[in-house]
């Protein structure tokens, strides 16, 4: 089951999108705060400002193709810290070639989700990853 | 088996996979023989970019391969061969009948496809089709493709409200994709899309055209680069405001992809910087009249 609780990061340079992925989490129930971030930059800021007030994130939704810090950058600085090691982390993408899929894996990406989506196909990955995730903590 | 045969208009492209030897080499000549009768296709590209290495077995098939479409009066390269699979050709005195080009454009000037042209049939198709599939899985509207025709830099611009730019390099191609609509039209979208009536353009929306190209683009690419074109793309942004228009730079044709919905017609343009050329570092989008602008 997905825990409509939760604490969540959106990171996207396109607020229409943002405003896409927390329309479709409402429409399934979802009713924890939602963190916003721009960049990956601005996102690992606000992981580590959430992490730091005793209020961490549970689960990130990443955009791949943003200016400044890219997706498959912002993985590579959360998978490098610790703290973050295990959190889920759902990367959004408009191409899924198998030497991306191949660099995200590599990199310690949760799950993908491929442009264009449904609502079903945010509510089908995320109940993924998250029971993924709270089997991997027993 | 380690390769899979895509037909495309012109041409049909035997992609190879891992490391090709023996194993499933006979099936090559059969599935080749059913491909260029069906599609009455003369010229094979050999894409190898996903092949760590070939054989001396299966480098004859390509062999008998490179025979048969020549008795077609047509020919055969190899594309993206890396060091290891020209070293192999040389080895084995296959180097005068399996020729291989750095790209695929160069593998099409070889055949002669791309001489007289700026678009390459093969590269646009597969945008119409990404067209329609994002706008039917993200917007829940059907699109109807009409008739793509050629716009030169002189002819009227094709005026639209808001409009998503997105640059993009590829092997036979250098330039832009736009698609623009009609306000009317997006606001229909913007509705779908996130369930709630929308009566103007926002701040909270008007960025969705940049991403609505960026999916075309991603959906596109996923169906090109396999077969060689090897499409970078840049950011998106987006211009809106009344009679906008997208700028064409380079002097190079314009292809117009115009599509019909229950709300209005919209156009996606594939704008070439300047016809065929080789691959250039990935550039900023063309730039665009911008009466309003978003990153």
């Amino acid at each position: 089951m997905f825990n409509p609780q939760i604490r969540i990061l959106i990171v996207d340079d396109q607020k229409s999108m943002r405003s896409l992925i927390k329309t479709h989490l409402r429409s399934m129930g979802y009713r924890g705060p939602i963190i916003e971030a721009v960049n990956g930059k601005e996102g690992f800021r606000n992981l580590r400002e959430q992490f730091d007030s005793l209020l961490p994130v549970d689960l990130v939704i990443s955009d791949w193709n943003m200016p400044d810090t890219p997706g498959i950058e912002f993985l590579r600085m959360v998978r490098a810290v610790p703290e973050f090691m295990n959190l889920p982390f759902l990367m959004i993408t408009a191409e899924a070639l198998p030497n991306q899929i191949l660099e995200a894996a590599q990199a310690g990406v949760s799950q993908y989700i491929l442009k264009p989506f449904t609502p079903a196909t945010i509510k089908e990955k995320l109940i993924a990853v998250w029971n993924k995730h709270n089997q991997a903590r027993g | 088996m380690p390769f899979e045969f895509t037909p495309q208009t012109e041409y049909l492209v035997l992609t190879l996979k891992g490391e090709c030897n023996g194993d499933g080499a006979d099936k090559v000549m059969p599935g080749a023989e059913k491909h260029l009768a069906a599609g009455n296709l003369k010229f094979v590209v050999v894409q190898c970019s996903e092949c760590g290495d070939i054989d001396t077995v299966f480098l004859r098939t390509l062999a008998q391969l490179y025979k048969r479409v020549k008795d077609l009066n047509g020919k055969l390269c190899l594309v993206h061969a890396n060091d290891k699979i020209q070293e192999a050709i040389k080895r084995n005195g296959l180097d005068r009948i399996l020729p291989w080009k750095m790209s695929l454009r160069g593998a099409l000037v070889e055949f002669g496809l791309v001489k007289s042209k700026e678009f390459d049939v093969n590269f646009i198709n597969p945008f119409l089709a990404a067209t329609q599939k994002v706008l039917k899985v993200q917007c829940f509207l059907e699109a109807t493709a009409q008739k793509p025709f050629i716009k030169k830099p002189t002819d009227p611009p094709l005026l639209g409200d808001i409009s998503g730019i997105i640059g993009l390099t590829a092997e036979t191609f250098n330039g832009t994709l736009a698609i623009s609509f009609p306000s009317s039209l997006f606001l229909v979208l913007a509705t779908n899309m996130f369930g709630q009536p929308y009566t103007e353009i926002t701040s909270e929306i008007v960025d969705l055209a940049g991403e609505l190209s960026n999916m075309i683009l991603g959906q596109a690419k996923m169906v090109l680069n396999p077969l060689g074109y090897q499409i970078q793309q840049a950011i998106p942004s987006c211009v809106w405001g009344k009679d906008h228009k997208i700028k064409h730079f380079g002097g190079g044709a314009c292809v117009v992809l115009p599509f019909e919905t229950k709300a209005g017609i919209f156009h996606v343009e594939v704008i070439s910087n300047s016809g065929v050329q080789e691959k250039k570092p990935l550039a900023a989008p063309a730039a665009p009249v911008v009466p309003g602008k978003a990153a």
